[in-house]
């Protein structure tokens, strides 16, 4: 089961995803996790294009993507996945420094299934990252 | 015609019933049988009713013939029938017959009832009419009955004067006095006989109306008695008065005189030399009693009533040694009477007979109260017998030439000449002898003074003075009306028509000749006053600040200022016409007609609406060659114009350069608002870049020094702790800061979304919240219910909060604290009130609170970024309202905050 269990973190800042494996990596997640480092990285992963051509068919079972990226903007990188037929169900995690309103609704309007800001306080933040890889690979069941 | 028509339609239809009672007979001849005359009684009878009686009869005979050959056996033929039914046929012949004739007579009753019905109405109407036309005769009789009687007075007064001057003059022979004096005595007998009459015309026509007053009536029967004793006195007849000492009633005094008068004339006249005449005037109960008495000749008791009707007298002798028309006493009566009063007469004591009025001494509830009247007495004078007239001055001579000119309008020659021998000595008199000639010579000769009779041929006094009233340049002509119709609707209807004096005939010379020099006084006042507020707006004119000139009808210029000459450069000699003018001004040919075309119209709505000419701006060439923008306006002074420039040019200028200057500042806040809203933009962008990328390298340092504290604690010294820990705790605090700065600029960004908020409930939320957070403290809370405010929930929501936050924090090391929300009204304006007991501040802080960053406490006695209130002030700014603090260091602090204050 683990095995087809994983997580697809798109973050640009090398140091926000540190912490944020460090904190999955607590809770034993961490060898479940592909990075995507940016908008248009993530959308060749899910879609096997590019440097992911040869990926196997396995999707994530969630998504961790942030809003400000380089390339192609998060919120972007949603409507891809929404607007594709195999990832219209697939389970998106906003993950983001912004507590801007704008941002916040935009993202549910694009399909968002949570909207989670990052804690700047790192006990806080490691322990919301290590509740959301528990309640999305352990407890939340899929739609596929 | 269609009655002819329609009446042969009924006979048609009259000879049509038996056969279409035939059709339906035969039709039904089953049922009914051997009911053969079953249709045809009914058919007979309605043909009868409809054609007449002709018609009836032979409706019956071509139904006795259908019924024999359609109905009687045997059928569809004339033969064979049996005797029984040949009887029958004649039956119905019979009853044919008599339903006929009935309907015949009835028919004849008829048409005789509505005839009469018709000549009764006509006969109504001839009544009626007969009736109106009597109506009018008896109006047309009263009228003529008034006309003769001014008519007749107007001569006796030409008589009377005259005589009366004469007699007064003393310088007469003692043959021609005596025939003076008989012609004196008649022609007053003759006067009083008309006043009579035209008194009963009056009385009459109902026009008579009491003046009541109060008056004491005392001196009243003094004096009208007092004129009888010389007579009393010359006769030998012995006279008596008998009044108390005052008696005030309320009556009219001149009618009261009059019956007196006409008493005391019948008691002399019946009176013998040697006899007793005598006046009583008593009061009794709520009456006065007035009786006359004297030791004539009596009056036989069968005739006591008769003596109160028109035209009677007591017949034999008496009648002509006597003599009179016998109104006297009717007239007393129908005066008493309408004072509500009655009058008997009786035996005399001594002999003779006693009239004695009985009046009410308060008049009826309704009665008309008038002044005294003044003026009448000269007509009373003339009533009395044998009165010797004020022996009159007369100047002699005629008036100089500088005199001021009177016009006498008058038909009568003879009281045309006599008025005018009256004013020769002191005026300058000119004639005229109807109202049409009065009207010609007054605007000829422009007089001081109009005197005008009202009854003239061609053309009424009445009506000359309204004409004389239309003339503007006769408008304060005094006029005096001269009338021997003593009737006061006339005499309203002349002196609201414009008429100064109304004076009766018969006057007294010199009251119409005090009338004269009073109004021509008066006039020449006026004139004075006229000529110096002539004086006065002449001056004016010229030195009014504004040009002004004035036009004649005909387009002259007949005045013009001092402003206008200097405007426009011209003179009286250059431009003398207002077209001139026009041609100078605008020398432009099609510009010209069109703003003459403006100001003709302008000219002409002002004259229709009596209104001042609507004030336009035209471009005008002044003196000096240049355009100048005029404003001209006007009024319309009877038929001249007064018209006035306004030179607006400067400020016409004035106003293009404010245009200018609005337009161009109108496009430079046009550039502002787009830089601005660049700015905010770039703001926007700011912030945004703000809260991410400055909040992700602090989480780092934050997480990295606690990652290094918790995977590598144990290899760490106790101070590389602490320094770990100053680290988390900067980073901490600059978050804050971070997330403090992007709350206040998100204050002042994006629109307002105004909805009604429940400020009560939002803040019962806050307390939760508050409470929530730190449950070991106890704060007493006192949130006044229902608090409604109009603005935006979010932006409400963050005022509240931090105004709130304070509180909580600054009342954390009180004892027993305590933070009240509330509302007050303020100069009709609603204040919201954050007040706590906590540790407050000193007044002279007050500056400093709602400036960013910018804190009172340091953060290790109370923690914060010092960003709240700057946060809640630029909210409230934003919602329209202000925000004020007020504090004392250690007794606590108080918000107050209003919304849209000025929305």
């Amino acid at each position: 089961m683990r095995n087809t269990k994983s997580i697809l973190l798109v973050e640009d800042n090398a140091q926000d995803e540190m912490l944020i494996l460090r904190s999955l990596r607590k809770v034993n997640l961490a060898n479940q996790v592909d990075v995507a480092r940016d908008g248009q990285q993530a959308l060749d992963y899910l879609f096997r294009s590019g440097e992911f051509a040869e990926r196997g068919p396995t999707q994530p079972t969630v998504v961790l993507l942030d809003i400000n990226l380089p390339r192609v903007n998060g919120l972007e990188v949603l409507e891809r996945i929404r607007a594709n037929e195999s990832t219209r169900h697939l389970p998106v995690v906003i993950l983001t420094s912004s507590d801007e309103e704008r941002d916040r609704l935009k993202s549910y309007e694009c399909g968002a299934n949570s909207f989670v800001r990052k804690p700047l306080d790192f006990t806080e933040f490691a322990e919301a990252v290590a509740r959301l890889g528990v309640y999305w690979l352990a407890l939340n069941i899929p739609p596929l | 015609m269609i009655i002819i028509e329609k009446k042969t339609w009924y006979v048609l239809l009259a000879l049509l019933i038996p056969f279409v009672a035939c059709g339906i007979q035969w039709n039904i001849w089953s049922l009914i049988k051997p009911f053969v005359w079953f249709l045809f009684f009914p058919a007979v009878f309605f043909s009868s009713r409809i054609g007449g009686w002709k018609v009836g009869i032979f409706s019956s005979l071509v139904s006795s013939l259908l019924v024999i050959y359609f109905f009687i056996s045997p059928q569809l033929s004339f033969s064979g029938k049996s005797p029984g039914n040949l009887t029958s046929v004649g039956m119905f012949l019979v009853m044919g017959a008599l339903f006929s004739l009935t309907h015949d007579s009835l028919e004849k009753s008829k048409r005789r009832a509505a005839d009469a019905l018709e000549e009764s109405r006509i006969a109504n109407e001839k009544v009626t009419q007969l009736y109106q036309k009597t109506l009018k005769l008896d109006e047309l009789k009263t009228q003529f009955f008034s006309n003769v009687s001014h008519e007749l007075r107007t001569p006796l007064t030409l008589i009377l004067g005259p005589v009366g001057r004469r007699l007064a003059a003393g310088d007469l022979k003692e043959a021609d006095r005596g025939d003076l004096e008989v012609i004196e005595r008649n022609a007053r007998t003759l006067y009083r006989l008309v006043s009579d009459l035209l008194d009963v015309s009056k009385l009459e026509a109902g026009k008579m109306a009491l003046n009541y007053s109060n008056v004491d009536m005392v001196p009243l029967v003094r004096f009208v008695a007092s004129h009888f004793e010389t007579q009393a006195t010359d006769r030998g007849i012995h006279y008596q008065v008998e009044t108390p000492d005052q008696m005030i009633a309320q009556v009219d005094s001149e009618q009261c005189r009059r019956v007196l008068l006409n008493l005391l004339s019948n008691a002399f006249k019946f009176t013998h030399e040697g006899g007793t005449v005598s006046v009583t005037l008593r009061m009794q109960g709520a009456s006065m009693m007035l009786e006359v008495g004297d030791t004539g000749i009596g009056i036989p008791a069968d005739h006591r009533e008769i003596i109160f009707e028109r035209f009677r007298q007591v017949d034999g002798g008496a009648e002509r040694k006597f003599g009179g028309t016998g109104l006297g006493l009717a007239i007393v009566k129908e005066l008493v009477v309408l004072h509500g009063g009655t009058i008997t007469v009786g035996d005399g004591a001594q002999g003779g007979s006693i009239f004695t009025v009985s009046l009410p001494l308060s008049a009826p509830e309704n009665a008309l109260f008038a002044t005294e009247r003044g003026g009448d007495d000269e007509s009373f004078e003339r009533l009395l017998p044998g009165h010797q007239s004020q022996p009159q001055t007369r100047h002699h001579g005629t008036a100089p030439s500088n005199a001021p000119l009177v016009l006498v309008v008058e038909d009568n020659i003879d009281m045309n000449r006599y008025i005018a021998s009256l004013l020769e000595p002191f005026y300058r008199v000119a004639t005229a002898f109807d109202g049409e000639e009065g009207l010609a010579k007054t605007t000829a000769l422009l007089p001081d003074l109009v005197i005008s009779d009202v009854m003239m041929p061609r053309m009424s006094g009445d009506r000359m003075v309204r004409e004389l009233r239309n003339r503007p340049e006769l408008v304060t002509m005094p006029i005096i009306i001269l009338s021997a119709k003593a009737d006061n609707d006339v005499r309203v209807t002349v002196l609201n028509d414009g008429a100064q004096e109304y004076v009766t005939k018969p006057f007294a010379d010199a009251e119409l000749l005090a009338r004269v020099s009073g109004l021509l006084a008066e006039r020449k006042r006026n004139a004075g006053e006229l000529k110096k507020s002539e004086h006065r707006f002449k001056q004016l004119f010229n030195e009014a600040p504004v040009p002004l000139c004035s036009v004649n009808m005909e387009g002259v210029i007949t005045d013009r200022n001092l402003r206008f000459c200097q405007l426009f450069g011209c003179t009286g000699e250059d431009v003398t016409t207002l077209d001139q003018w026009w041609l100078a001004a605008c020398p432009d040919r099609d510009y010209r007609t069109l703003v003459r075309q403006t100001w003709d119209n302008a000219v002409k709505r002002a004259t229709e609406t009596g209104c001042e000419i609507m004030a336009s701006e035209y471009l005008v060439t002044d003196g000096s060659g240049s355009t100048r923008n005029v404003l001209i306006s006007g009024i319309i002074l009877g038929e001249d114009l007064l018209v006035a420039f306004f030179d607006i040019t400067d400020r016409t200028r004035a106003e293009e350069e404010i245009r200018t200057l609005n337009s161009s500042l109108e496009q430079r806040v046009e550039e502002r608002t787009a830089e601005l809203k660049e700015a905010v933009q770039e703001l926007d962008a700011f912030s945004y870049a703000v809260s991410h990328d400055l909040r992700a390298p602090l989480r780092a340092m934050n997480g990295f020094s606690q990652a290094l504290a918790e995977d590598y604690g144990e290899q760490l010294p106790e101070e590389a702790h602490e320094y770990l820990d100053q680290i988390m705790v900067a980073s901490q605090h600059m978050g804050e800061l971070i997330d403090g700065l992007l709350r206040l600029s998100r204050s002042t960004r994006g629109d307002l979304n105004w909805t009604d908020v429940d400020l009560s409930q939002l803040a019962e939320q806050l307390r939760v919240e508050l409470a929530t957070m730190e449950p070991e403290r106890e704060v007493s809370w006192d949130i006044e219910p229902a608090m409604m405010a109009r603005g935006d929930l979010r932006m409400l929501e963050v005022v509240l909060q931090n105004l709130l936050d304070n509180a909580w924090k600054y009342t954390g090391k009180t004892q027993s604290p305590h933070i009240r929300f509330s509302s007050e009204l303020r100069d009709g304006v609603r204040h919201y009130c954050v007040a706590d007991n906590g540790d407050g501040f000193a007044m002279g802080h007050t500056s400093q609170l709602f400036k960013p960053f910018q804190r009172l406490h340091r953060q290790d006695e109370f923690p914060g970024i010092g960003i709240g209130l700057a946060t809640a002030q630029r909210i409230v700014h934003r919602h329209g309202g202000s925000i004020t603090a007020e504090g004392e260091p250690g007794k606590g602090a108080t918000f107050r905050f209003t919304l849209h204050e000025t929305t």
